[in-house]
């Protein structure tokens, strides 16, 4: 099944606030691909540096459940070569920061059973709820 | 007793729809020396025009005011219209009630009447004391110098010399050809290059108009319109083109080996010899630099070999000097500089070359005679050096696309097994045939993949090349092998042009090229008077574009210098010889003129061929008895005074004085971007802003003006250079004053402008808005006090 | 228009090579031979000969291109070359 896109003012909103946060005019993308090709980590990414920025233009938060912009390791060498002097590793980390905001829990203490919760070591504990809780 | 007839026009709605077009006539009509006041709603239509041609003799005008646009858009349409009906063309004045009152100030239609009515006020009282002059005429000639031999100089000069005029061309290299002699085929006919531009190179020095100087480059250009005293320096070539048979021997001979131009340095030559096959003249040349040497000789072997004995090394540069009336620059392009993108690896691996490389290597194996093996796997990267703002070329240089179309095509041709593929961001195939000629290219073969290339890495072995680019259209990114990289590289202005550009003060475009006129009406003509561009200094551009161009100057050229005359502006000083007593001053304007028209000999003199109009002069005279026509100190004084009339108590008004060439264009511009500003502003235009004496200015606040803005012309782009620090002492003397007298310093500013600075206008107006609306008026007691 | 370029058909190209011969005790040290060769072949030697002066000698003798100004230059009649064979050019020549 072919799915639609529907572009409205709520879309609107997305691209504005991302382009707020991260200070770079996310319009001016000319989708050329140089991003994509000079990505150390593109091999891993689900969608590519280029496409990430594509789907900002258009608004689409489901950009916010993609690996890519966790997988950024801010190298630079996409913004030293963007013809239009974006800065891509910043876009990502607006991504980023949007996300962790949302506070979302991926781990709920009370279900770790009890036997487990005994031999586990505090550190362990700690961590992984610093990892995983919003 | 004068009678003035004035014109409030609707201008379509433009005026009408923001100011009360009706309540300004009105208020005309009450203004003394006014005996006819009309509306209508488009002034500069035939019908507008033949209304006041008629209303001049029904009422027997004789000056006529017209509240409408900007007299920088219609003012030459109306002072032709006045000539027409027998007036003088500079008893017209108008009101810029569009650009400078309708459209910033649209969302304060109140305000912007009341300052439509000071306008056309201020107007009124300029009229009122307008003279009757004539138009100076100066001779012109039928001399053009061009400068650089490439398509565009050789089209223009072949279309001036078959017109009749006397044409110098002027070119650097040894041959006149340009870029053009060095490609293999043109798009999208793909017709041989060398073949079409021989004959017309042949048809140059056949032209008994044409006096053509190769090796040559421009040492000094002086003067003005009509009179351009021209020298230039003839670089010697060593062997006499009379004499030289072309027997080649000579080459042999030579022990220096030197990479060669013409193929880019793909080939060698020797520092003896023929620039290339097609060459006008055609002439052998001895390279002094590559030479071993000639002072003292080194080795003569050349010399000892060349039987008809053509070859002489007491040879000098030459200089000459002659004077032309107009001048043609087409210096052309250069291409960019490959090694700036490294990761292209242009210069690092031998198999990535530039598009003018494979031109020539396409000449050679059409010739059965190849350089380099291409092998079957080619890529062409597009967007080398342009659309990129890492190199600092922002621009498109428009011909890439289709010459990489047109060299993909000619290497698929001939070896249809060849994998060839351009990667592209934008495929641009704007112009006639180019469309059709892509399509072609696409059907043979050929693959275009929409993505930018990120890198190029070579295997040190096979000396193959990897790119790695996204192939945007699908998200893959590809990473693929290939025999040989082509860069599309972009244009560049040629070298030479800066020096040029320098010499004649030519301004230039964001993108570094040459700047038109006006991007729109004027596309050849420079700001200067009498100088024209043509072909790619003005801007990246194919063939036919720049033959276009060329032929368009030429036009222009003609048309200035087919009538033998040229109409001088009168905007130029004069002496009140009555106020005039050098034994009293000490002739201190001499030392007031920087361009030195001005001598005493009983009274001031001034030298109208020299004298540009700026003022500066005038501050320099403590009697008062220099002037300037049109804009006349008695003419400032009341359009001031005129337009701070009915001020309100509290109300706070300040003055623009705007030069022509720049900040009046801006604020012009400004308006036209309906981008608003305060609109407590009034602004008065000025030939150059060092026209205003310090008197002017304390006149202008006692008149009622709370702050004064100076907007000049940026140094560099001047008419005027030397009239910045007239201006800036000019205003030093008013700040003493004014600190004196306990009045704000701030009040009066000066700006440099440049006509693109938008929102820098906006922004200075404002602050001077706000400084004064904090500060309040001057109070009428220190205003009184000024002078 | 300078260009950093290796010419692709410089393997197809000879220019001739010379061979210089110094008659070390005519010379007086002048110097002039090593100042106007074009392609810096000669430099001051170390050496003294009979008369106490130091003549020249070849630094960079594959760079030669026979031209013969070191002869014609010679105010003693110390120094000339003679044509030895001819070889491809070299970068930088």
């Amino acid at each position: 099944m072919r799915e639609k896109v529907v572009i409205t003012s709520k879309n609107v909103e997305f691209l504005d606030k991302v382009s707020e946060m991260s200070g770079q005019p996310i319009t001016r993308c000319d989708q050329c691909g140089v991003c994509s090709g000079s990505c150390p980590m593109v091999d891993e990414m689900d969608i590519t540096p280029s496409q990430m920025m594509r789907k900002v233009q258009l608004g689409q938060e489901e950009v916010l459940g993609t690996r890519a912009m966790w997988l950024c390791a801010s190298c630079f060498t996409c913004t030293v070569r963007c013809p239009r002097g974006l800065d891509l590793s910043k876009v990502a980390e607006a991504l980023r920061q949007i996300t962790l905001r949302k506070a979302v829990d991926h781990i709920d203490i009370r279900k770790i059973p009890d036997h487990e919760m005994k031999k586990l070591p505090q550190i362990a504990l700690i961590s992984s709820f610093r990892k995983f809780t919003g | 007793m004068k009678r003035i007839g004035v014109y409030v026009c609707h201008c379509g709605g433009n005026i009408s729809e923001v100011v009360d077009v009706k309540e300004v006539a009105s208020f005309a009509e009450k203004l003394p020396d006014v005996v006819m006041v009309k509306d209508y709603t488009t002034m500069c239509s035939e019908v507008g025009q033949k209304m006041v041609a008629d209303d001049i003799k029904e009422h027997k005008l004789d000056r006529v005011v017209i509240a409408a646009c900007s007299p920088q858009f219609q003012g030459v349409t109306f002072m032709r219209t006045v000539e027409n009906a027998d007036l003088s063309p500079y008893v017209l004045e108008m009101a810029n009630i569009r650009e400078q009152c309708a459209w910033p100030h649209y969302d304060f239609p109140k305000d912007a009447t009341k300052k439509a009515k000071d306008l056309t006020n201020m107007a009124v009282a300029k009229a009122r004391l307008d003279e009757s002059l004539k138009k100076i005429m100066m001779p012109i000639g039928k001399r053009v110098l061009i400068i650089g031999g490439g398509i565009a100089g050789i089209q223009a000069s072949l279309d001036l010399g078959d017109a009749g005029f006397e044409v110098y061309l002027v070119e650097k290299e040894p041959s006149i050809g340009g870029k053009m002699k060095q490609l293999s085929r043109t798009f999208p006919t793909e017709d041989c290059a060398s073949c079409i531009l021989s004959p017309k190179m042949a048809d140059v020095p056949m032209n008994p108009n044409i006096h053509l100087y190769t090796y040559t480059e421009i040492k000094n250009i002086e003067g003005f319109l009509g009179n351009y005293e021209v020298t230039i320096e003839k670089k010697p070539t060593y062997v006499d083109p009379a004499k030289c048979t072309c027997c080649d021997k000579c080459v042999d001979v030579c022990p220096v080996v030197v990479p060669n131009e013409h193929d880019q340095g793909l080939t060698s030559r020797r520092a003896i010899y023929l620039p290339n096959s097609i060459a006008v003249p055609h002439s052998y040349v001895l390279d002094d630099e590559a030479c071993l040497g000639l002072f003292p000789l080194a080795c003569s072997k050349c010399r000892d070999v060349c039987e008809p004995g053509a070859i002489d090394y007491d040879l000098y540069p030459e200089e000459k000097k002659f004077t032309v009336d107009t001048i043609i620059v087409s210096t052309g392009y250069e291409i960019f500089d490959a090694t700036q993108k490294a990761v292209y690896g242009f210069g690092k691996y031998e198999n990535v070359i530039t598009a003018l490389d494979l031109e020539r290597m396409i000449v050679y194996a059409a010739e059965g005679n190849p350089l380099k093996n291409l092998g079957e796997r080619i890529a062409f990267i597009q967007c080398v050096g342009s659309r990129d703002e890492q190199v600092g070329n922002e621009y498109c240089s428009r011909i890439c696309c289709m010459y990489a179309t047109k060299l993909a095509s000619l290497l698929k041709h001939p070896h249809p097994e060849r994998d060839i593929y351009v990667f592209y961001t934008d495929l641009r195939a704007y112009g006639k045939g180019f469309e059709e000629y892509y399509k072609r290219a696409q059907n043979s073969g050929i693959k275009f993949i929409r993505g930018r290339v990120a890198e190029v890495f070579e295997d040190s072995r096979t000396k193959k090349l990897t790119l790695k680019v996204e192939d945007t259209l699908t998200r893959q990114i590809i990473e693929s092998e290939f025999d040989t990289v082509v860069l599309s590289v972009g244009l560049r202005p040629n070298g030479g042009t800066e020096k040029i550009a320098d010499m004649l003060k030519l301004a230039k475009s964001p993108d570094g090229f040459l700047q038109e006129a006006h991007p729109k009406f004027r596309p050849v003509d420079t700001l200067k008077d009498g100088i024209f561009l043509a072909g790619a200094v003005q801007g990246p551009k194919d063939i036919p574009d720049t033959v276009a161009q060329a032929s368009a100057a030429s036009a222009r050229a003609t048309r200035l210098m087919n009538q033998g005359e040229y109409a001088l502006d009168p905007v130029m000083a004069f002496v009140h010889e009555d106020r005039c007593d050098p034994a009293k001053c000490g002739s201190a304007c001499i030392e007031g003129c920087p361009l030195g028209a001005i001598s005493v000999n009983g009274v001031a003199k001034l030298n109208e061929a020299v004298c540009k109009g700026c003022g500066s002069c005038i501050a320099s005279c403590p009697a008062d008895a220099l002037d300037l026509h049109v804009y006349t100190n008695a003419q400032l004084l009341s359009e001031v005074e005129s337009v701070m009339q009915d001020k309100k108590k509290d109300e706070t008004r300040f003055l623009i004085f705007a030069d022509d060439t720049t900040a009046y264009r801006l604020s012009d511009n400004v308006g036209t971007a309906k981008m608003s500003y305060s609109v407590n502003s009034r602004i008065v235009r000025v030939p150059s802003c060092g026209r205003i004496t310090p008197k002017l200015m304390l006149q202008s606040f006692k008149a009622g003006a709370d702050g004064i803005l100076f907007g000049e012309s940026e140094e560099k782009s001047s008419p005027f250079p030397h009239v910045i620090s007239t201006i800036n002492s000019n205003i030093a003397k008013v700040k003493e004053t004014l600190k004196q007298k306990k009045v704000e310093e701030e009040r009066i500013r000066f700006v440099q402008f440049v006509t693109v600075m938008l929102v820098g206008f906006v922004n200075n107006v404002n602050d001077l808005a706000d400084f004064i609306k904090k500060a309040g008026p001057i109070p009428d007691k220190e205003r009184k006090a000024l002078i | 228009m300078s260009i950093n370029r290796v010419p692709l058909d410089i393997h197809k190209i000879k220019v001739p090579r010379g061979e210089v011969h110094i008659v070390k005790d005519r010379c007086k040290g002048c110097g002039f031979c090593i100042e106007y060769c074009p392609n810096d072949v000669l430099a001051l030697s170390e050496e003294y000969n009979t008369k106490g002066y130091h003549p020249p000698e070849v630094v960079k003798p594959e760079h030669c291109l026979n031209c013969g100004l070191c002869e014609l230059i010679c105010p003693d009649f110390a120094i000339w070359s003679t044509l030895k064979e001819e070889t491809e050019p070299i970068i930088g020549d």
